[in-house]
């Protein structure tokens, strides 16, 4: 018990956290952390090595989630038929992200909500649990070749959605872009 | 050179990429604007999810562990159901939208044990050597069961013409004048009334974009509806006659796509509201057909 305390202790933030990106309600989050760590208690027994102890709780983190998602909504699946594939957007005319940052913290919280199921985890997998490629690729059970361009990807997608949702002004940031690196070539063409 | 390859640069951002190639990428970063402008997002993207980080609260840790002492299961989710007056007052601006789409390759997906952990990483196991077995190279083709790209574009000629011309446009399109003439007013609060009204508990949350406003999903035991509220009664006739007639396919500039229902989708409007609702419960039909009319697609 005193050994698991310590795990609770230790994990609560970080699975706290991957369970409110995934669900995105904090009171929610809060439940599914509690979830989390009693399948952890209940399944400690079965877990001896084979994978360190926070991998092993952020994978049940992700799948009591997951779990948790397929009740609460019937979401399902959208095939754009306007791109199949994710081109390269010509960011040099589009508003900098890095450039409002204050408006940045507003968007991306409801941004994240609007991406795809597996880009959303595959983001809080990497930039909320931490997880290394190689992390995310033996949890997930993916190739590390799909987590790169899977997390691209998801990255492409927050990024346009984080620019829709937020008020950003392209002119102006296009301007700013311009100003930041005057002379390093931002006028030519790709 | 590392020239504009997006994987290369999320993987720079991560610091994941040898450095090697991070050296040429950094060299050709120096001389294209684009990519260093796309390496800036992402690293603030990265920054901002920093910024996200919550505390848990005090009490997790100690109701975990004294759960544990008690033997006791987790207790089930608290449910907030607004009332009508607070959900009025939260919309005045409110314009946020949910897709409500279900295809069997995702249910797959989440349809995990509810048993102990042993079966669930079991389950675990399984449902990513489904998404591995399906998946061809792109996120998106690991779920396409059937090709429809392939099939709109088989449609998409003879279809424009034949549907936005003669069965989906006109006759909603008259329906609707009719009932703005009314002037009935019906909007998303009006709609929340009637839930009320019929004895409907519910949720609201926000979801992503379906048509083009933003809109709410509103969950109610099993079941969901989204809802989106337009401006007028004009925005939202232009919405519904680019929802072909049989309600898979959205071809409004920009956001064409095509949606994997896996239950069939009723699409109904009124006013300046559309209402889908994804599924086959008749309870839930006949309320919507009885305050909304006959739905505008031909999906059942």
């Amino acid at each position: 018990m005193d050994e698991f305390e310590e795990i609770v202790k230790t994990h609560q933030k970080r699975v706290y956290n991957i369970c409110l990106r995934l669900c995105g309600d904090p009171d929610d989050a809060f439940d599914l952390s509690q979830e989390v760590f009693l399948k952890a208690w209940r399944g400690l027994e079965g877990f001896r090595g084979g994978s360190s102890v926070y991998t092993w709780l952020y994978r049940l983190a992700v799948n009591t989630c997951a779990d948790f998602t397929r009740k609460k909504t019937r979401r399902g699946v959208m095939v754009s038929l306007d791109e199949t594939d994710l081109p390269l957007p010509d960011a040099r005319f589009e508003p900098s992200l890095a450039l409002e940052r204050k408006e940045l913290a507003r968007s991306l919280e409801e941004a994240l909500k609007s991406l795809s199921p597996e880009h959303r985890e595959i983001l809080t997998l990497r930039e909320t649990a931490e997880l290394s490629y190689g992390e995310i690729a033996r949890l997930l059970e993916l190739e590390e070749g799909t987590v790169k361009s899977r997390l691209a990807r998801a990255r492409l997608a927050l990024r346009e959605m984080v620019i829709k949702t937020g008020n950003y002004s392209s002119q102006n940031t296009s301007n700013k872009r311009e100003d930041k690196k005057k002379g390093g070539g931002r006028n030519g063409t790709l | 050179m590392e020239h504009c390859d997006i994987e290369a640069l999320s993987a720079f951002i991560d610091g994941e990429l040898p450095e090697e190639s991070a050296a040429r990428l950094r060299a050709h970063m120096e001389e294209c604007p684009n990519c260093r402008a796309l390496a800036e997002d992402m690293a603030a993207l990265k920054e901002g999810f920093a910024a996200l980080e919550a505390e848990p609260p005090d009490t997790l840790a100690p109701g975990i562990l004294y759960k544990i002492s008690l033997g006791e299961e987790p207790p089930r989710r608290r449910r907030v159901v607004r009332s009508l007056v607070s959900v009025a007052a939260c919309l005045i601006a409110a314009l946020v939208i949910s897709r409500t789409v279900y295809s069997p390759q995702l249910d797959s997906y989440f349809n995990l044990s509810g048993g102990g952990m042993s079966s669930e990483v079991a389950d675990m196991d399984g449902l990513m050597a489904r998404i591995e077995s399906g998946e061809t190279g792109t996120d998106d083709s690991m779920f396409t069961a059937e090709s429809p790209q392939a099939w709109f574009d088989s449609v998409e000629e003879a279809g424009n013409a034949r549907e936005y011309g003669e069965s989906a446009a006109a006759p909603p399109l008259e329906l609707n004048e009719a009932e703005a003439g009314a002037e009935s007013g019906f909007g998303y609060d009006a709609f929340l009334e009637l839930l009320d009204q019929n004895g409907f508990t519910y949720t609201e949350e926000t979801g992503d974009h379906l048509l083009s406003v933003q809109g709410k999903s509103i969950l109610t035991g099993d079941e969901s509806f989204s809802v989106y509220e337009y401006d007028s009664n004009e925005a939202m006739e232009y919405d519904a006659r680019h929802v072909r007639s049989n309600g898979y396919t959205i071809t409004l500039p920009g956001r064409s796509a095509y949606y994997s229902w896996i239950l069939p989708p009723n699409f109904y409007k009124k006013d300046v509201l559309i209402v889908l609702y994804v599924g086959e419960d008749n309870e839930i039909i006949r309320f919507l057909t009885d305050n909304l009319g006959e739905q505008f697609t031909e999906a059942r």
